[in-house]
């Protein structure tokens, strides 16, 4: 599309501005504020309107800002543009809302003949018609957004994620047409909407909280089924237990009756036997008379008087036992002091100091023996090490005059020599794979050569083609329409000739007619209608003629138009023949698809002179890397021959330094091995001396300490040391003898103490034995008798006095039980009162009793399981909640859990099918885009920046110069003006790829050039001229120098 | 002679078919109490001569100590009028019934044989012949139908018969019978033919004239049902001995609340005020009793009203006794506008409107449909509430 003029009646700040476009180039030059902006959103509006797009009655939002300053009833204008196609169209809008109107005309020849065919097109939601999306293949905003390219607004150009914000911005391009939104965010958004919902991996989330939920309601509900089961048994149960209580209720009344009957027959009987009972108590009141006289003995006394005789014997017997004790001990004392006999002499210990001297003295002179053995074998040991570690040493070379350090010597050396080696391989490798990229892009260019060297400037050629064809399509087109009007002008004409022929006859017949009559009748008015009919047949006959000869010129124009058009097909042939012949070889249906080609070939051709370029350059690095590895393995050869390494290739120099180094290190150990055992020598020498002389001074100390205990010995009695050599073996003799005096001289004072202690006791005894005698005799005085037989005929006689008053009260005891605090005149009242009783039942009470009980025990039992049936069914009960609002809620919980799977599903399917879509079109797009956005980049940068890579995900690389790398994240490599042509580049590729399946779409600039220098601006502004051949391009700049550079490359500036 | 007609009532019912949360199914189920309780005071206040019962007075499986506690004193005090129970396939006389188990007033006279018996009152020139379901009447249900058996004697007195069963005639299309007859079958000498089971209200008449009614369940139960039944008023006059008998039939509501179900076009509103207005028009739209309604949303709706739909419901709770607020909205938007783009996001719905024109069922239509708006939506990062996430659990 080619916009060729912009008329706005009113909108925004412009009023009756009438604009025309160039179809490449354009610069829109003004200051801030001049609505450079506004004539951006004019054309968006002129060509989609206005209306909301998603409500038909409303406008959007841009619709007041863009009112018209001045009159804001004249609100619209009109664009008209050219298609690709050569159609012409010119759109006419009125954007007051009480006036609203839009008319599409298309212009065939010029603007003079117009088709309004606004209803040709569909109307979109909010009834525009759809003529934008139809010519341009986009909406709206993905139009603008696509089409307008303004430099970079990144809050930090240089910073690491600049290229990945470009990325961003591209895909949001692709996959919405906005800046802000893409596939991936779309992607996230229906993450988070699956992950709001919850997954079964993971808890929380309303479906995870549901299902749990569902499952603990289905077992609740499983519970209040069994629940309800088990009620409805314990109600039975319960019934059961009501009626079996209603029987026994009824049993128990009888059973009462049959005991009331049985009480009045026990009570005539309890009668009898209360008046039997008076009778005995009257007979033993009568005994009791005859005892009176010892009524008051004291018959409480006797426990204390036959306690008294007691204690009298046994402390009688007590005292004799002690005294036959006592003469025991004192034989056995006599016997023990006369077997102590001689040892009493044997007193004094021996001293702890002593005895400790003594053993210390000892050990330490051993342990002095076996130190003294060890140091003199390490002294021999050592003489033997230091004996080896010099013959070894003195085998080895002397790496001491080599270097200071010789490992890392050794090391570096061999090191710097890989590393060259490595080096130089590298290089010769990078040689072979140039060769192969070259000689593989050479096979790869074979046939586009041969296809393209037919012709030395096929772009000019193509050009020319294309210019010819469209020249003879207008010729054709305008010589068929000549050719047409040509051949219709002769057609009619053909169809008047014979009218004119047949009324020129028919007229000059009757003109003779006439004047054969006036010749005949001489009758002179014969001779007026006879002139008329002579002129009107001299007319006829003249146009005839006249109409034959412009038939006949008619026929030459249509027979040398025929000539001209062969003619100039056959020239337009022989002149396409060229281009013909390439575009059948190729195999290709339009020149746009050679024309593709031929760049490919011209990229192919500049890579593949820069690759042999770069292949040169390599070479040489290749010979210098191989010189240096050269010169190293000399010098190396002459170095390890002074460590005693000979190196025979390259290869060896890794294995040499490693022998080199084990040789040193075999150097160094030996070394230190001789230091070593030196000091070992030294060391054990001197230990052995000093432990000889502590062994002398030890003995010493030894000797005085055995004659001082010999001493102590000799002069407590013990004659036996003379026999023991061994000091501490005398000692022990004499603890062991020592040790027995003293258990014998122990026991004899345990018996004089024993002695001394039965005495005491016997004494204690004789004492108590007196006293019991007098208690004794106290006691028998109070009673008033002499002697303890007297006392005992006393007693016998007040017991039985006792007995015969204890029976009486026992049958007073068991009257008073009878009567049951009745009297028995009452008694003999209820009896009198029962009359004549029925016999009694068959049944003895207790069993009516026992049956009774048993009733009531039963009657008891029922109540009892009855209540607890109501509390274990209350209990069971209890904190259940009702089957039905369970049943409820599973309801409800079902239909969420269903409705959120249903979401969730929908959720993941979407997110699978965007994933696709964004996969293949990313894919599909990102090859082009990165050949298109290098050229572009290549140009805009003189070649210093030749490459950019888009990944199949759109990841977006930068080939640095310095490194030679491609890097993701430059980091602050790239400068901020540099990011900012990487996306100029990447945009402007966006706009020519989006722009190849269908209209090419024209580009609004929006001030891209910020961060441009004069060198970079100027090559921008070349490379946007170039593609105003393909695209137009409108640039809106606010700077004089972005103005000057367009001056440079022959753009026209409006200003605004 | 006066006789009280009800049936179906259903106490302690559960309202899960009508996706009731628990504690809106309690006030229900405390509805239906207060319903059975006016029947009650209704047969006091005429006053009936009996109280008839054709069955499925409570939800056997959901019954409660308190619901049989509540129908135990109202009976009690419905003393000495008799009540006759003809228990239905929902509370059917079977071992573990409180039918079987609960110590009932004397008044009440509850039939248990699967075959006819009577029960001839004493004070009364009334006899009443019933029938129960005792869990076993699909084995039992026999090709002559219910009324096999019935033979109905002319001894002067008012013969009324008492079932829970279908009539063929009156049995509302979808509803499952239970003892299928068909009115022809009833027999001859019936003054009053008292059923249960149908829950809209229903009449016929035997061949002999005598008329036959389904009262219907005097509240509804769930949305399937869109009238309340009542309990019916049975005046039967006899001119002396055997001789002709009328009988006229007066319903008396009772009914508490009302069920409600409708559809609302959202693309007829605007605003978001609107389509709550809409809404809550139908909150008010009928007599003032409190309503229980299914709101479905359906049609094309803005993207600034589809955000907000998640919060319309905690507004609008409160104008009805339970709301269940259903969103099948579409967004609005031009699908074939957008598909036309060559963007990633005009492939997708390009791609989705091609899976939706061959989908086979409204439901993978609907399915899809949806798959669409959520990528649509994601596409634009909109605001988009949660399905199954509207309303909210008590």
């Amino acid at each position: 599309m080619r916009i060729q003029r912009l008329s706005i009646d009113g909108y925004g700040r412009f009023s009756g501005l009438k604009l025309s476009c160039t179809p490449g180039l354009q610069i829109l030059l003004g200051p801030n504020e001049r609505g450079k902006s506004t004539l951006r959103a004019f054309i968006g509006d002129m060509l989609y309107g206005q209306r909301s797009e998603r409500d038909p009655d409303r406008f959007d939002e841009g619709h007041a800002l863009r009112t018209p300053w001045e009159n804001p009833d004249c609100y619209g204008g009109a664009i008209a543009y050219a298609l690709d196609d050569g159609r012409i169209f010119e759109i006419v809008r009125n954007f007051d809302p009480k006036r609203a109107a839009v008319q599409i005309l298309e212009h065939r020849n010029g603007t003079a003949d117009s088709a309004d065919i606004t209803g040709a097109f569909g109307l979109l939601r909010n009834s525009e018609p759809d003529v934008g999306l139809q010519h341009l293949g986009l909406a709206k905003e993905v139009f603008l957004n696509t089409a307008t390219i303004t430099h970079l607004t990144l809050e930090d150009l240089g910073d690491g994620e600049a290229l990945d914000q470009i990325r961003e911005k591209l895909v949001a391009l692709m996959d919405t047409g906005g800046e802000d939104v893409s596939s991936e965010t779309a992607l996230r958004w229906l993450e988070a909407r699956i992950q709001a919902i919850g997954r079964p991996d993971m808890p929380g989330g309303p479906l995870p909280r549901c299902e749990t939920r569902l499952e603990t309601l289905y077992a609740e509900r499983e519970t209040l089924l069994s629940l309800h089961a088990g009620l409805a048994e314990l109600a039975g149960e319960r019934k059961g237990l009501q009626e079996e209580r209603a029987q026994c209720r009824q049993e128990r009344l009888e059973l009462e009756n049959d005991l009331r009957l049985i009480d009045a027959h026990e009570r005539a009987a309890r009668l009898r036997e209360a008046e039997s009972l008076t009778q005995r108590i009257q007979t033993a009141t009568q005994h009791c008379f005859a005892l009176a006289s010892v009524r008051d003995f004291p018959m409480e006394q006797l426990p204390r008087v036959q306690a008294a005789e007691k204690a009298v014997e046994a402390a009688r017997l007590q005292l004799e036992r002690s005294r036959a004790e006592s003469a025991e001990v004192q034989s056995q004392c006599e016997a023990e002091r006369e077997r102590i006999g001689g040892d009493e002499s044997l007193r004094e210990e021996i001293p702890a100091e002593l005895e400790k001297r003594l053993a210390e003295t000892g050990g330490q002179a051993g342990r002095l023996r076996e130190r003294l053995a060890e140091a003199e074998a390490a002294e021999t040991e050592a003489e033997a090490q230091a004996r080896d570690a010099q013959e070894r040493t003195e085998a080895l070379p002397d790496f001491s005059r080599v270097a200071p350090d010789p490992v890392e010597w050794i090391s570096q050396l061999a090191s710097s020599f890989k590393v060259a080696v490595k080096t130089r391989d590298e290089e010769q490798e990078e040689c072979n794979v140039l060769r192969g990229e070259i000689a593989e892009r050479e096979s790869a260019l074979a046939p586009y050569r041969a296809l393209f060297s037919r012709i030395d400037d096929f772009p000019a050629a193509a050009r020319e083609y294309e210019l010819r064809k469209r020249m003879m399509a207008e010729h054709e087109s305008q010589g068929a329409q000549a050719r047409q009007a040509l051949q219709s002008e002769y057609e009619e004409l053909g169809e008047e000739l014979p009218g004119f022929r047949t009324l020129g006859g028919l007229t000059a017949v009757l003109a003779g007619g006439l004047a054969g009559g006036f010749l005949y009748t001489q009758v002179a008015v014969l001779l007026i209608p006879c002139g008329m009919l002579g002129l009107g047949a001299a007319w006829f006959f003249s146009h005839y003629a006249f109409t034959r000869s412009r038939m006949r010129r008619l026929q030459r124009q249509m027979d040398q138009m025929s000539a001209e058009r062969e003619r100039a097909f056959a020239e337009g042939a022989s002149a396409a023949a060229a281009i013909e012949t390439m575009l059948s070889d190729a195999k290709c249906e339009s020149v746009r698809e050679l024309e593709a080609r031929f760049d490919a070939y011209r990229d192919f051709s500049a890579e593949l002179t820069a690759r042999a370029q770069v292949l040169e350059t390599q070479l040489q690095r290749a010979e210098e890397s191989e010189q240096r590895v050269s010169r190293m393995f000399e010098r190396f050869k002459e170095t390890f021959a002074r460590v005693g390494e000979h190196i025979a290739d390259e290869d060896g120099v890794a294995e040499a330094a490693a022998r080199a180094i084990t040789r040193y290190q075999d150097y160094r150990e030996a070394k230190r091995q001789m230091a070593d055992a030196r000091d070992a020598l030294e060391k054990a020498r001197q230990e052995s001396g000093g432990l000889r002389e502590k062994l002398e001074e030890l003995a010493g100390n030894g000797r005085e300490a055995e004659e001082e205990l010999r001493a102590l010995m000799r002069r407590n009695g013990f004659p036996e040391e003379a026999e023991e050599t061994d000091a501490m073996a005398a000692m022990r003799a004499y603890r062991d003898r020592l040790a027995a005096a003293r258990e014998q001289r122990g026991r004899l004072a345990l018996l004089r103490e024993r002695r001394l202690n039965l005495e005491r006791q016997v004494k204690r005894e004789e004492l108590e034995l007196e006293k019991h005698e007098q208690d004794l005799a106290h006691l028998l005085a109070r009673a008033g008798v002499a002697s303890i037989d007297q006392w005992n005929a006393m007693a016998d006689q007040a017991r039985e006095y006792r007995d015969v008053w204890g029976k009486r009260a026992a049958l007073q005891e068991q009257l008073d039980s009878l009567l049951r605090d009745s009297t028995i005149a009452a008694l003999r009242e209820a009896v009198a009162a029962n009359g004549e009783l029925p016999p009694s039942p068959r049944p003895p009470r207790a069993e009516l009793k026992e049956r009774l009980d048993a009733i009531s025990a039963r009657i008891d039992a029922l109540v009892g399981e009855e209540h607890a049936l109501q509390v274990t069914a209350a209990e069971r009960r209890a904190g259940a909640r009702a089957l039905c609002e369970v049943e409820e809620e599973i309801a409800l919980l079902e239909l969420r859990r269903d409705r959120l799977r249903a979401e969730r599903d929908a959720a993941a399917q979407a997110m699978a099918l965007i994933e696709e879509i964004a996969r293949d079109k990313h894919a599909r797009i990102a090859p082009r885009l990165a050949k298109k956005a290098s050229e572009r980049l290549r140009a805009i940068t003189g070649g210093v920046y030749s490459e950019i890579t888009v990944a199949r995900d759109l990841s977006i690389g930068v080939r640095i110069p310095q490194t030679g790398r491609i890097a993701a994240h430059p980091g602050k490599v790239l400068s901020k003006g540099t990011v900012d042509q990487v996306y100029l580049a990447l945009r402007l590729a966006l706009v020519e790829t989006l722009s190849e399946s269908g209209e090419r779409l024209p580009m609004l600039l929006d001030d891209p050039f910020a961060n441009y220098d004069d060198e970079r601006l100027i090559a921008t502004m070349r490379i946007i001229r170039e593609m105003a051949g393909q695209h137009q391009v409108l640039l809106f700049t606010c700077r004089e120098d972005v103005a000057r550079a367009a001056e440079a490359v022959e753009a026209p500036i409006v200003r605004l | 002679m006066r006789i009280l007609h009800t049936a179906d009532i259903h106490l302690d019912a559960s309202y899960a078919r009508a996706l009731l949360p628990p504690a809106a199914g309690a006030r229900r189920r405390q509805g239906l109490r207060d319903v059975f309780q006016r029947i009650l005071d209704r047969a006091a206040a005429w006053p009936a001569d009996a109280v008839l019962i054709a069955g499925d007075l409570f939800d056997l499986r959901h019954v409660t100590r308190e619901s049989v506690a509540i129908l135990r004193e109202g009976f009690e005090q419905l003393r000495p009028i008799p009540v006759f129970i003809a228990p239905g396939n929902r509370d059917p006389w079977t071992p573990d019934s409180p039918y079987t188990l609960e110590a009932w007033p004397a008044n009440v006279f509850i039939f248990s044989e699967p075959g006819w018996t009577s029960h001839a009152l004493a004070g009364l020139p009334l006899t009443v012949h019933g029938l129960a379901a005792t869990g076993e009447d699909s084995a039992a249900d026999s090709a002559d139908g219910p009324f096999a058996g019935l033979e109905i004697p002319s001894d002067g007195r008012v013969h009324v018969a008492l079932a829970h069963a279908s009539a063929a005639e009156l049995l509302p299309e979808g509803q499952r019978p239970w003892r299928r007859f068909e009115l022809a079958d009833i027999p001859a000498g019936l003054h009053y033919l008292a059923l249960g089971h149908v829950h809209a209200p229903a009449s016929g008449a035997a061949p002999d004239g005598a008329p036959a009614h389904y009262p219907g369940a005097p509240e509804q139960h769930d949305y399937a049902h869109p009238e309340p039944g009542h309990a019916l008023e049975i005046e039967i006059t006899q001119d002396g001995g055997d001789g002709p008998s009328a009988a006229t039939v007066t319903p008396f509501p009772a009914a508490g609340a009302v069920f409600q179900q409708v559809s609302i076009d959202c693309s007829g509103h605007k605003t978001l005020a609107a389509l709550e207005r809409a809404v809550r028009k139908t909150a008010n739209a009928a007599d003032g009793r409190p309503r229980i309604a299914r709101v479905r949303l359906e049609g094309a709706c803005g993207a600034s009203i589809r955000s907000e739909l998640g919060g319309l419901h905690s507004r609008l709770a409160s104008d009805f006794a339970w709301l269940d607020l259903e969103d099948a909205t579409e967004p609005a938007e031009d699908f074939e506008d957008i598909a036309r783009e060559t963007t990633s996001l005009g492939l997708f719905v390009q791609r989705m409107n091609e899976q939706i024109a061959d989908s086979a069922s409204d439901a993978e239509r609907a399915r899809l449909g949806r798959v669409r708006d959520l990528g649509l939506a994601a596409y634009r990062v909109q605001e988009l509430p949660l399905r199954g996430m509207e309303g909210a659990l008590e």
